[in-house]
């Protein structure tokens, strides 16, 4: 009865260290390019390769014999993807980072540190000043009813801004050494476990991103009731402001989903893998 | 060395080297990764190869089956198909000429 119930155990453990790892360098790949479907490919045949090195059925397998094979799959060698790097695996790794990119902590410790931290910086700088964008045309739209040379102006300023900030960090990524990212042994596990409850900030997040925004708006319209028109009633200031506020919930949403999306596909690897 | 020339030089056998890696016989990813590692200088990774094996699939050059293994789950073995046996003929062609020619044109560097 304690043999077998201590062969459980083990079982789990060995499942669970495997299972890890595979979330970690999932999210590794991710972040340099690969797609899911070549992601799954690596994954199932790095599950292939882990029960090669165990060389025991998995239920027989020790702590140490469970530690021994995972140090063998090499996590440094899954960092040297530029030898087969496309370009659209380059596209896919700037477009995962981005997705999976605000949650995963930026390590300080490799080559290149500083290139993938700007990147970082600046690309928060980019969503930002959409953002910021998107608020001042709001206000525009409301304060003067409709486009103006002050609205013109202020949106090629802050298109200018938001380009170059762009264009700066796509030429980040385009060189930024792969191996400059974090490396799968110093990425802490329970940094993930945090998010799990991830599913309230898909659904509430955006809410709350539009509502954060109402005392700025509820300001404007006091502001504009002591005005003789309204800006409401203005068609223009409907057809531009509604989309806008619509654009701006979706894309929060999407944004949100994509993350729990990413999120849930490294809790359920097994799934994946082993349909 | 320098690293960028290695890992271009990699790149572009890296297609070269798992096709005649196979030609041998059919193999699962990491009997695969073995059989080419065996030769110094190669030295694949596994993203680099896995990837690979599925690009090489979906093009037609391989066909895979699986197979039981004695610990784990089923494996996946990589066979060469007609069509990636003529691939690998004209990539060998191009790759002897090449090296051949590049071995010349050294030759011819050092004697002047």
């Amino acid at each position: 009865m304690n043999t077998s119930m201590n062969m459980q155990s083990q079982t789990y453990d060995a499942r669970k260290a495997l299972g890890g790892y595979l979330e970690r360098t999932d999210l590794l790949l991710a972040r340099s390019g690969l797609s899911r479907s070549e992601r799954d490919e690596t994954l199932g045949q790095i599950v292939e390769q882990f029960y090669d090195l165990l060389g025991v059925p998995i239920g027989e397998a020790d702590q140490e014999l469970t530690e021994i094979a995972i140090a063998k799959l090499a996590p440094e060698r899954m960092f040297e993807l530029n030898d087969t790097m496309t370009t659209s695996q380059l596209s896919r790794a700037v477009w995962n980072r981005f997705c999976i990119g605000g949650i995963v902590p930026i390590f300080l410790n490799d080559r290149g540190h500083k290139r993938v931290v700007w990147g970082e910086l600046i690309k928060m700088l980019v969503w930002l000043g959409l953002l910021l964008a998107m608020v001042v045309t709001f206000l525009n739209m409301m304060m003067l009813g409709g486009p103006s040379w002050r609205w013109i102006a202020s949106g090629i300023m802050f298109g200018c801004i938001q380009l170059g900030l762009w264009f700066r960090f796509t030429w980040l990524y385009h060189h930024t050494p792969v191996e400059a990212l974090p490396r799968a042994e110093d990425w802490p596990a329970p940094r993930l476990h945090k998010i799990r409850y991830m599913w309230i900030l898909t659904v509430v997040g955006p809410a709350v991103l539009i509502i954060a925004l109402f005392p700025t708006a509820y300001w404007l319209i006091a502001a504009i009731l002591s005005r003789p028109a309204w800006p409401i009633d203005n068609g223009l200031f409907v057809i531009v402001a509604v989309p806008l506020g619509v654009l701006l919930y979706v894309l929060s949403m999407w944004s949100a989903l994509q993350r729990r999306r990413n999120t849930r596909r490294f809790y359920n690897w097994d799934r994946h893998i082993n349909p | 060395m320098d690293n960028a020339w290695t890992a271009q030089l990699r790149k572009g056998l890296v297609e070269l080297a798992v096709l005649a890696a196979l030609n041998a016989g059919e193999a699962y990813g990491y009997q695969l990764l073995g059989r080419i590692n065996a030769f110094a200088g190669l030295n694949l990774n596994e993203p680099t190869v896995y990837p690979l094996l599925a690009r090489l699939t979906r093009a037609g050059y391989l066909t895979v089956r699986s197979g039981p293994s004695p610990h784990g789950p089923p494996r996946r073995y990589y066979r060469l198909t007609e069509s990636g046996r003529d691939r690998l003929k004209q990539m060998r062609t191009l790759w002897q000429t090449t090296n051949e020619s590049l071995a010349q044109l050294i030759q011819q560097g050092d004697q002047t």
